[in-house]
């Protein structure tokens, strides 16, 4: 059984391998943007290679950066650019791509704003969508999605990862210091939420003494605050909140009303109060010194209003209520049925019987499996990185001169003092402030790859240890400078003391990979929130997902066990 | 330079001291080795004879004094005022005319013995590797260890390690062998190979200085033996007269004692 599963994860490593190798390339070229390709051919100094490239190129462009979730437009996916293989140029220079409109969203949780169409994979849907779709459309330029962690919308915006932040940005006068608002294009208010079967809780006020959940930097938090004596448990996803309030762990929830109404409606077991609490505008945020972007789309919204358009979405998604109709001074009868809405709800009551739930799990793979080939990427390319690193950093601390040796300490002991996550975001949002910008895999694979050599620089450096200082006056005395005989006699005999726990560091690293996610990478733990979280389906798609990472694992197990068998021919037992 | 009215000799030491750690070790010792001796240097456990040997290949850096060999030479006057990198350079084309054997078996384990031989030259020399190995196996006919040259050092008794210690030293082409003990981890019975094949360098005219315990090899077979005690070279003797009639009482009293043991 071993034997099989080994040869199974050894033909998925192919692959895997395979692919990246594909992709290497395509990544190091600038993808140009959709319209520039039009006039490429006849600047181009060879007129009979572009028109058999270009197509070749876009191709390869589109298996390897397929976004995980694909952008709304499935059909035209080929014009599509992925923020994660975007490079930095394209991140930073959005506004020079005029075919396109890069928006910040995170599809985690995000129903009924944007998230993944549970029919089709791949697909974007839900209200804002629509709304973005109208603005594109009105712009004459393509929205194109880019993920980014919810709390994280507005520093990816001040960090130009795109040019606007959607879904549910309240606008309110804290948040409009540091961005630009658009007119509110929805009106809501908070909804309170209570199980079905307890009258404990009838009104906010009652919430008094009462365990309730909110969301993470939410209105809800600060009313709730005021109101003071409450239990406050703040989520980062709307999903567990009703579950626990089903499970018993909350008395009442109070989030937004759309949040409440798409995942509080269809559960049997939840009950709304009646009372509105708060007022809520949304608004797209702008970067403060865009004004022209924002001018454009106020007008847009404003004409969106006026013609009744927004109203037919809103009420498509079941989200017109008298707030907004007072709000657009309209108060007429509905320009749609709730289709979406009653969608989402066909979906969330239906019970799959087990070849249903089988073919959507073989419908994931597709989308798992980028988000492994990403966390694959990232853990590749930050391993090499940290070996490299860490062999230089061993060497100097080992055998550089003290003040060398030193700073090579220095940077061990600062890396492994502080966490990989604060690494990651000073790499990502605070470096660009004294002009250093990597791309969000780069600053995945920079941010891993130098935490990661401060461990392997210890490893190595057991390792130099370990080997008696013999064997280096030995060399010297062969008249081998010291670079030569750390080279071709320390090194190698350091290297098979040191495979095992460098192996142990990179399957460490595989399952660190996931904190990517936070800067806006939807590698194979992101895809699997996600997932989960749009299904529903925590244990399943969890049980997939923790294959997949054993599968990419046991290759560089396997590897190192008959690497290490390899060099035990040469070293019987543990040197003397 | 002052040219001495003799021919030069190989190896020369003047006024070499060193100490670790504000500890003496060798005290303005001064020695001069003519091409083709056979020099065996005794004394008691930390009279300085392994350290000197060091310090003739700078594998440690003598604190001030001169070493020369084969006309590189190293000066220093004070190693306060001249920091140990100013040396680097001069210590490395220094250690490139002296060969080397440990009193530690310290072939490196990870390699063959013909890899073990053709590494130096490889990348220090830069030889070809056909030219490489045909001087290997030149040089392990010699030892008498043609046979084992696939072999891992683990593979090998100790005193065939040695023998293809020596090799390995010699295929840098040295103008000068050094021995550091090159037989006392070594099974009694295993010593005798060792030795002869010293002994056949000597016959051949190779320039060599042993550190040793082996009484009997150092009698039979050294033009000279050098008695160090306490960092000083005490007498320098031909070797019956040391053993029959030394000069010095010390001398006398570290073979009497010696003999009385062995």
């Amino acid at each position: 059984m071993n034997g099989s599963l080994f040869r199974a994860s050894g033909a998925l490593l192919a692959v895997m391998l395979l692919l990246l190798a594909l992709a290497a390339p395509a990544r190091a070229q600038t993808d140009p943007p959709a319209d520039g390709g039009v006039a490429a051919p006849a600047a181009t100094p060879e007129p009979e290679t572009p028109e058999a490239e270009s197509p070749v190129a876009e191709e390869e462009e589109e298996e390897q950066e397929g976004v995980p979730i694909t952008p709304e437009m499935a059909a035209e996916a080929e014009e599509t650019v992925e923020y994660t293989d975007a490079d930095f140029a394209e991140v930073e220079a959005p506004a020079a791509d005029a075919g396109i409109l890069r928006y910040g969203a995170d599809l985690e949780g995000g129903v009924p704003y944007i998230y993944d169409d549970p029919e089709s994979p791949g697909a974007l849907i839900g209200f804002e969508v629509e709304i973005m779709d109208h603005i594109g459309e009105k712009l004459s330029r393509k929205p194109v999605f880019v993920q980014n962690d919810w709390d994280k919308l507005i520093p990816g915006l001040n960090r130009d990862l795109y040019e606007m932040a959607i879904q549910g940005q309240e606008i309110t006068p804290e948040h409009e210091e540091a961005v630009a608002f658009s007119v509110p294009y929805y009106v809501t208010a908070l909804q309170l939420c209570v199980p079905q079967d307890t009258f404990a809780v009838s009104s906010l006020a009652d919430c008094r003494g009462k365990t309730v959940g909110v969301l993470k930097a939410s209105l809800s938090y600060y009313i709730l605050a005021d109101l003071g004596g409450v239990d406050i448990r703040a989520y980062s996803t709307e999903v567990n909140g009703f579950n626990d309030l089903e499970n018993g762990r909350l008395d009442a929830v109070l989030f937004d009303g759309p949040v409440a109404l798409y995942y509080g409606g269809p559960r049997p077991g939840v009950k709304f109060i009646k009372q509105e609490i708060g007022r809520i505008s949304y608004g797209f945020a702008f970067p403060a010194d865009d004004p022209d972007l924002l001018a454009r789309v106020n007008e847009i919204l404003m004409e969106m209003r006026g013609n009744g358009e927004l109203r037919r979405i809103l009420d498509r998604w079941n989200l017109w209520n008298p707030l907004v109709a007072a709000e657009f001074g309209d108060y007429g009868p509905p320009k749609s049925d709730p289709v979406m809405y009653d969608q989402w709800v066909a979906q969330q009551g239906r019970v799959s019987g087990f070849s249903e739930k089988l073919k959507r799990y073989i419908g994931f793979l597709p989308v798992l499996g980028k988000g492994a080939l990403l966390t694959l990427e990232v853990s590749l390319l930050s391993m090499l990185l940290a070996i490299v690193l860490g062999f230089f950093l061993a060497t100097v601390r080992v055998y550089a001169p003290r003040p060398l040796s030193l700073l090579a300490t220095l940077y061990i002991e600062i890396i492994r003092g502080t966490p990989v996550l604060i690494q990651l975001f000073f790499i990502f949002y605070g470096l660009p402030s004294i002009g250093i910008r990597f791309s969000p895999f780069w600053a995945g694979v920079v941010g891993l790859g130098m935490n990661y050599a401060a461990y392997e620089a210890e490893n190595y450096r057991a390792g130099f240890i370990s080997v008696p200082h013999s064997q280096m006056e030995a060399a010297l005395a062969l008249a081998m400078s010291r670079w030569q005989s750390i080279r071709h006699v320390i090194a190698p005999q350091a290297f098979r003391v040191v495979l095992p726990p460098v192996t142990n560091d990179f399957i460490s690293l595989l399952k660190d990979s996931s904190l990517v996610s936070i800067i806006t990478m939807i590698e194979l733990t992101k895809t699997y929130q996600m997932l989960a979280i749009t299904y529903y389906d925590y244990f399943g798609t969890g049980l997939m997902v923790a294959a997949i990472y054993l599968l990419l694992g046991l290759p560089f197990v396997r590897l190192a066990r008959w690497t290490e068998k390899k060099l035990a021919v040469a070293h019987p037992g543990v040197r003397r | 330079m002052a040219v001495s009215e003799q021919a030069a000799p190989l190896i020369s030491v003047e006024r070499l001291t060193k100490s670790f750690d504000g500890h003496p070790v060798l005290r303005d010792v001064t020695l001069q080795i003519e091409e083709g001796d056979l020099v065996s240097v005794i004394g008691p456990s930390g009279c300085g004879k392994t350290t000197l040997l060091r310090c003739i290949n700078c594998l440690e850096l003598l604190d001030s004094g001169r070493v020369c060999v084969a006309g590189v030479a190293l000066e220093r006057q004070d190693r306060h005022t001249q920091p140990d990198r100013l040396f680097a350079d001069q210590a490395h084309r220094l250690r490139a005319e002296v060969g080397m054997v440990f009193q530690s078996l310290n072939l490196f384990p990870h390699k063959t013995i013909l890899e073990n031989i053709i590494l130096a030259p490889m990348i220090v020399k830069n030889e070809p590797k056909d030219a490489a190995v045909a001087n290997a196996r030149r040089l392990l006919a010699k030892v008498g260890l043609s046979k084992h040259e696939n072999r891992h050092p683990h593979q090998l008794s100790g005193g065939q390690q040695q023998r293809a210690a020596i090799a390995r030293a010699l295929a840098m082409n040295p103008k000068v062998m050094l021995y550091d003990e090159p037989t006392s981890a070594l099974d009694p019975e295993l010593v005798d190979e060792v030795l002869q094949v010293m002994r056949d360098l000597d016959n051949e005219g190779m320039t060599q200085v042993v550190v040793t315990h082996e009484m009997r090899f150092a009698r039979n077979a050294s033009d000279y033996i050098v008695y160090m005690e306490h960092g000083e070279i005490v007498e320098i003797s031909d070797e019956d007269e040391i053993f029959i009639n030394p000069k010095d009482d010390r001398t006398r009293r570290f073979l009497r004692q010696f003999m009385e043991t062995a």
